[in-house]
């Protein structure tokens, strides 16, 4: 039986290091690709990563009690918050200038329609990229946060709104990519 | 359909955000289509590779990863009580037998107090499963009756119960007792031998009451009671026999089983299962059991007279308490303290009996013990002792007005001691008398009888015992009582089972006691232990009992006059009061007692 990450969570926070290697590794992918997408930027994303963890278990107010396995991943959906509004806040340092814009929306759209298959796998990787690069900030976030692999419940724990609008906000994301990726897919 | 159509939407049905009707559509045209399968297999692989995704490989760089590594370590470095705590917390599979808590000692907190309520509940379940008859047994050397052959060792369940149930296991160290409930899990290892009262010459076999606990809220409760045998006949049965022993000792998928397994298996299961509603109470008897039971019934063990709680989620063994007068309380040993070794073992892996056979030992022997006091580590060295079992406690209430008796369990201590109690309360004769049986198991056949004749005028009758084919038999009381005419009042709860059961109904009868609490448990049957040569005893239902005006309660539990609910860890709290004001505060059934002989 594996121990829930809330159990970890309390044993590292008494020092055992084992139980933080097995934490660790149990997000060093998909919380770290979370950042990574999010940041666009490596050693941004490290940092982020590094203080979510650090500040997680240094915090003394902590979601759930020790014990217990929250239903929509108490310690999961927690650290996400932790990393998400730390890298909100690094992001906001990083956007004063113009470099929030280019990278939030100038990728090529890519129109060459009608490709034949081999060719296409290559340009839907761009396509998809560039896609998922035009999204308005709040979707292309819905998006990493899915594909990192949160459920719904616990994606709109970790934005904190309710899950109606996280619904919403996964159609928005979805008829986004669709539009622009018709040219492709029409094909 | 247009593929053009689909492609479109396979983003959206990737995601899960289409309508149900436009999911079939898509999922019905995948499955005819390959182009499409394709560009969905692309967009999905590539929507879970994408930077991000699990599926991405992407993850921190190792230096990233060292040096969170060592801040968290830095950060958090434990603290020497947390090393040790950690250590303690590691968990040990719980003892689920009973333990020498019997021994006489002092109604502390009940063990268990600490423990989550669904994991009381939990354990709870657990004893009532493995709830352990009383032995009743007649003594042989009394020859009482007819029932001369019969020897008398009872095993007193009660005690068990209280172990297995609530609390996790309590005992007051010293040799093993057998709880017959859970043979099979418990290590044998009883280390008190002392004389027992049977002649190994005859083993003649040795009566025990064990209450039929054929029906009703018995067999509800037990689920595990084997299901009723199947109607076709087993022909043959000395060839089936051999066979499936052939195949298990040359064709199992496991080596190591010996033809004395497989034999002591069969014994088991021919004990446990050719009656399935007395399969509780007919059961194969380690050595190591059956030493216990006989200890058991003597009233005394020998260890240090300390009762524990082993915490089957820590692997803690808390101590609960000490008898009085006792090893422990000399040496200063208190509640909630930690023992964390014996003779410097540890107990991680192992069970309460292993814990309770290193404590208990012979006489004059000192046993070494860790504890862990606050956040001290103290080393302590007890001589053990025999350590005497408190059968017996008495009080009055109502500024005197009401004497107080309770009794744990019938022993062969049991008659003096509540012949003492009752001479005592007699020296200031108070108007009227509660007796407390709650959380009474019963035990020796013999020692109960004589404790209802301390209670009953002479020539009353007591119990009646219906054996094979109908053979039947009366006990009188012919003793000389201790203020007999005092109004009686008799406490009972859910776990007052055989032997004090009938002497509940005797009191009622006889006595015109009124009968307040829970209903009781409902085990009306009579078992005898046999020896075996090789060591081994066996526990078979020799007879059911019945009141003396021929009512039996077997499966179905003697309804009290006045119906009052506690639940069991109400009524083992307020035992454990020794105060008198708070203790009434938390009694509402001994309040209803003192109530019903104001009036």
């Amino acid at each position: 039986v594996l121990d829930s990450d809330e159990a970890l969570y309390f044993r590292v926070k008494e020092g055992d290091m084992r139980a933080f290697d097995e934490l660790y590794s149990r997000y060093e992918t998909r919380l770290f690709g979370f950042l990574h997408s999010q940041l666009r930027n490596r050693a941004d994303a490290e940092d982020v990563f590094h203080e979510a963890f650090m500040s997680a278990l240094r915090s003394t107010t902590v979601p759930f009690a020790a014990g217990t396995t929250p239903a929509h991943g108490g310690f999961r959906t927690w650290l996400y918050r932790v990393a998400r509004n730390a890298a909100l806040n690094r992001m906001r340092s990083a956007q004063r200038g113009a470099k929030a814009a280019a990278r939030l929306g100038h990728a090529e759209p890519v129109r060459e329609a009608g490709a034949d298959e081999r060719i296409a796998a290559r340009e839907l990787e761009h396509a998809l990229g560039a896609a998922v690069a035009r999204l308005p900030p709040a979707l292309a976030e819905v998006f990493n946060l899915r594909t990192s692999g949160l459920s719904y419940d616990e994606m709109a724990n970790v934005l904190e709104i309710p899950l109606g609008t996280l619904k919403s906000r996964m159609h928005q994301m979805v008829t986004h990519l669709r539009e622009d990726l018709r040219p492709w897919t029409a094909g | 359909m247009d593929c053009r159509l689909i492609q479109g939407d396979l983003v959206a049905y990737h995601f899960a955000t289409t309508t149900d009707e436009a999911r079939e559509r898509i999922d019905a045209h995948l499955v005819a289509c390959t182009g499409c399968l394709r560009a969905y297999l692309r967009v999905k692989h590539h929507i879970e590779r994408s930077a991000g995704s699990e599926g991405s490989g992407d993850r921190p760089g190792d230096a990233m990863r060292q040096r969170l590594r060592a801040d968290v370590a830095a950060a958090f470095r434990p603290t020497a009580k947390q090393r040790v705590q950690r250590v303690l917390a590691r968990p040990i599979p719980l003892y689920q037998g009973r333990g020498a808590h019997r021994g006489g000692a002092p109604p502390h907190g009940r063990a268990g107090s600490r423990r989550g309520g669904d994991e009381r509940r939990a354990h709870r379940h657990l004893a009532r499963e493995r709830r352990e008859p009383d032995v009743l047994l007649t003594s042989p050397t009394r020859e009482r009756r007819h029932m001369a052959k019969v020897r008398s060792s009872s095993r007193r369940s009660a005690k068990v119960g209280t172990l297995l149930g609530l609390v996790a296991p309590t005992l007051v160290a010293l040799a093993g007792c057998s709880h017959p409930g859970d043979t099979a899990e418990k290590g044998a290892s009883s280390t008190s031998t002392q004389a027992t009262p049977s002649a190994p010459a005859s083993p003649g076999p040795v009566a025990s009451a064990a209450s039929g606990h054929a029906s009703g809220r018995a067999a509800d409760e037990d689920s595990d009671e084997p299901a009723a045998p199947p109607a076709e006949k087993f022909t043959d049965g000395p060839r089936a026999f051999e066979s499936v022993k052939k195949t298990l000792l040359n064709d199992y998928y496991a080596t190591g089983i010996t033809e004395d397994d497989v034999y002591r298996a069969a014994v088991q299961g021919m004990l446990e299962h050719v009656d399935p509603k007395m399969s509780k109470w007919n059961k194969l008897l380690s050595p190591a059991e059956v030493a216990e039971i006989r200890d058991d019934l003597k009233g005394e063990l020998i260890g240090i007279g300390v009762k524990i709680n082993f915490d089957p989620s820590t692997g803690h063994i808390e101590v609960q308490g000490t008898a009085a007068g006792s090893p422990a309380q000399r040496a200063g040993i208190l509640q909630g303290d930690l023992i964390v070794s014996v003779n410097g073992r540890l107990y991680k892996g192992k069970t309460e009996r292993d814990v309770v056979a290193d404590i208990r030992g012979k006489a004059g022997e000192p046993v070494k013990l860790s504890i862990l006091r606050e956040d001290k580590l103290l080393a302590l060295e007890v001589k053990r002792d025999v350590v005497q079992m408190e059968e017996v406690t008495h009080a009055t209430f109502d500024a005197g007005g009401v004497g107080y008796v309770r009794i744990h369990g019938f022993s062969s201590k049991t008659p003096p001691m509540l012949r003492a109690a009752l001479e005592d309360l007699a020296s200031k004769p108070p108007r009227g008398l509660v007796l407390d049986l709650r959380q009474n198991k019963g035990g020796s056949f013999d020692e109960a009888i004589a404790s209802a004749e301390l209670l009953l005028p002479a020539g009353t009758p007591i119990v009646r015992i219906l054996g094979r084919s109908g053979k039947e038999e009366s006990f009188t009381a012919k003793g000389q009582p201790i203020l007999p005419a005092l109004p009686l009042v008799v406490l009972v709860d859910h776990e007052t089972s055989s032997g004090a059961e009938f002497v509940t109904a005797a009191l009622q009868e006889g006595r015109r006691a009124r009968v307040v609490g829970g209903r009781t448990y409902g085990k009306w049957s009579v078992q005898m232990i046999s020896d075996l040569p090789n060591g081994y005893a066996y526990k078979f239902t020799s007879a059911l009992f019945q009141s003396p005006s021929g009512k039996s309660f077997g499966g179905v539990g003697l309804g009290p006059d006045v119906e009052v609910d506690m639940d069991r860890d109400q009524v083992e709290k307020s035992q454990a009061q020794s105060d008198a004001a708070r203790r009434l505060a938390m009694d509402v059934q001994l309040r209803t007692a003192i109530a019903l002989l104001a009036k």
